[in-house]
């Protein structure tokens, strides 16, 4: 069992290199291909051994995600809010240091809440039925507060409009039957293809990248970025309709003003405690809040305790490893990116991002695509934070807590 | 913080990971049997069995269930604290297979309420 459960982890980190660098691959699809063949492999092996796969995947993909973000400015739904700051520093010839700063959110995130977890289950069983009747209230204010922190009449009115009109567009996609991954034209869209295009617009060139080996960050920044990463990344991975891009969201409102390596940070650790505390609630509340967990629910059943440890051990385990291949690809993504004609790798990402809306969500997804460029390029226009865009997942949420 | 020190909590928790998955893998080795094909050769095998609760013997420390599906076998649960199942509960058992008067009984480690 534990040489089938390594065969398992080792592979499972192996498609996480392709599910991470790769726009648009998510885990949620490489989980429920692994679903509808489940029976094939349980013919030889066990449902654990599977769970094992996925977790590795998932948390090896929260590790290297961040590389297409910042490298490419094409980022899946978690890491959308790191598009920017991380773009800035790749244009300052800083994009290495901007990944590391997400490994150091998602390694030492994952040490904590994994030490927590003892003190999480009970917590998560008595606070459960309390905050799930508010959540939707919670929300709300949150993003009234984010819309007036704006500054001046105008910036609040951009603020507002930018939220309603990403909200409504969520509200239409989301509604839409048969509608596959609408996430990926909708996030890649409103985050993506509008920064490159912006880019594109502006002649921008990618310095030469420098390998840092020391980055100082002041340990009260620190603290307050894991902290906020550990807290929101756990509440996301309770409540239901919420992803890691609103766990940013919360985290920074959390911290107040933090400097661009804090939120770095704070975003390389919401994905991975996201991921992993999904297993806790998976455990205690026995309901799945993301696609990968849906698919470790559906294999292995009833989830035990000792079920729990040997997915956290293989979490652990895969967030070393996972830190060795991320250094090693981002140091490959610094030598060749200088070399490399930057609007035509923008142009060619865009195409790409278009090419697999197109194969995963039709024609539908490709007018969802253009809508939400149009939507993401607003906020670069007039100067307010591009995170009020998150409305389009943000407003369903708080409708379907509240209505 | 460099990188060096990040790549030694890497390997740190790699390894703390190994050794958990090491001793916990054993411990969570229990393939699910069907009852009929239990016998004595797994005397002493951590087990798994899924059925409908037959019979319940309720005593002060502990309860003997007949769970059936539809063959029975007999499962001994120790309690520890309150245990509440009845006639035509669908239970998942985890537990090792024992023996008693030449038939194989399991001794209850998890007892899950489906």
């Amino acid at each position: 069992m534990f040489y089938e459960l390594l065969i398992a982890l080792v592979l499972g980190c192996f498609v996480g290199i392709f599910t991470g660098l790769i726009p648009g691959v998510h885990v949620n699809l490489v989980s429920l291909l692994l679903l509808s063949m489940s029976g094939y492999f349980l013919g030889f092996t066990t449902p654990l051994v599977l769970c094992v796969f996925i977790v590795a995947l998932s948390v090896t993909h929260t590790f290297l995600d961040a590389i297409p973000s910042i490298f490419l400015g094409a980022p899946d739904a978690d890491q959308v809010l790191n598009v920017l700051p991380g773009h800035k520093m790749l244009m300052e010839g800083r994009g290495f240091e901007a990944v590391k700063l997400t490994v150091i959110g998602s390694l030492i995130s994952l040490i904590i809440i994994i030490s927590i977890i003892p003190l999480m289950i009970p917590l998560v069983k008595w606070i459960y039925p309390i905050i799930s009747s508010y959540i939707g209230w919670i929300l709300m204010g949150i993003m009234i507060f984010m819309i007036l922190k704006e500054t001046g009449v105008r910036g609040k009115f951009w603020s507002f409009y930018i939220f309603m009109i990403s909200g409504i567009l969520g509200i239409i996609v989301f509604s839409v039957p048969n509608f596959e991954q609408p996430l990926l034209p909708l996030l890649s869209g409103m985050f993506g293809i509008s920064t490159l295009l912006m880019s594109l617009n502006s002649e921008s060139k990618i310095p030469e990248q420098r390998i840092t080996n020391e980055i100082k960050i002041p340990k009260k920044n620190m603290i307050k970025a894991l902290g906020a990463s550990v807290f929101s990344g756990s509440l996301i991975g309770v409540f239901p309709g919420l992803g890691a891009a609103q766990a940013a969201v919360i985290g920074s409102q959390l911290t107040g003003k933090i400097c661009t390596y804090s939120f770095m940070i704070l975003v390389g650790g919401i994905n991975t405690v996201n991921f992993v505390f999904s297993l806790v609630t998976l455990l205690v509340l026995d309901k799945a809040r993301n696609g990968a967990i849906v698919v470790v629910r559906e294999i292995i059943g009833v989830m035990s305790v000792n079920g729990l440890i040997v997915l956290l051990a293989a979490a652990l385990i895969a967030g070393g490893i996972a830190t060795f291949l991320t250094f090693g690809i981002t140091r490959i993504f610094c030598k060749i990116m200088s070399k490399i004609n930057y609007r035509v790798m923008c142009i060619c990402v865009i195409v790409f991002v278009a090419i697999m809306v197109l194969y995963f969500s039709n024609w539908i997804g490709m007018s969802v695509l253009l809508i939400s460029t149009a939507i993401g390029i607003i906020p670069a226009v007039t100067g307010v934070g591009r995170s009020n865009a998150m409305g389009c997942l943000i407003l369903p949420v708080i409708l379907y807590f509240i209505l | 913080m460099d990188e060096k020190t990040l790549l030694k909590i890497a390997i740190i928790i790699s390894i703390v990971g190994l050794a958990a998955l090491f001793f916990v893998s054993s411990k969570v080795e229990t393939e699910e049997k069907i009852i009929d094909n239990i016998d004595m050769t797994d005397i002493e095998k951590d087990i798994r069995i899924r059925g409908i609760v037959s019979d319940v013997v309720d005593l002060e420390k502990v309860m003997i269930l007949e769970v059936s599906q539809p063959k029975a076998i007999t499962v001994v649960v120790f309690k520890d604290g309150n245990i509440s199942l009845k006639e035509g509960d669908i239970v998942r058992i985890t537990g090792s297979v024992d023996e008693y008067e030449g038939e194989p009984e399991i001794i209850a480690d998890e007892i899950i309420k489906e």
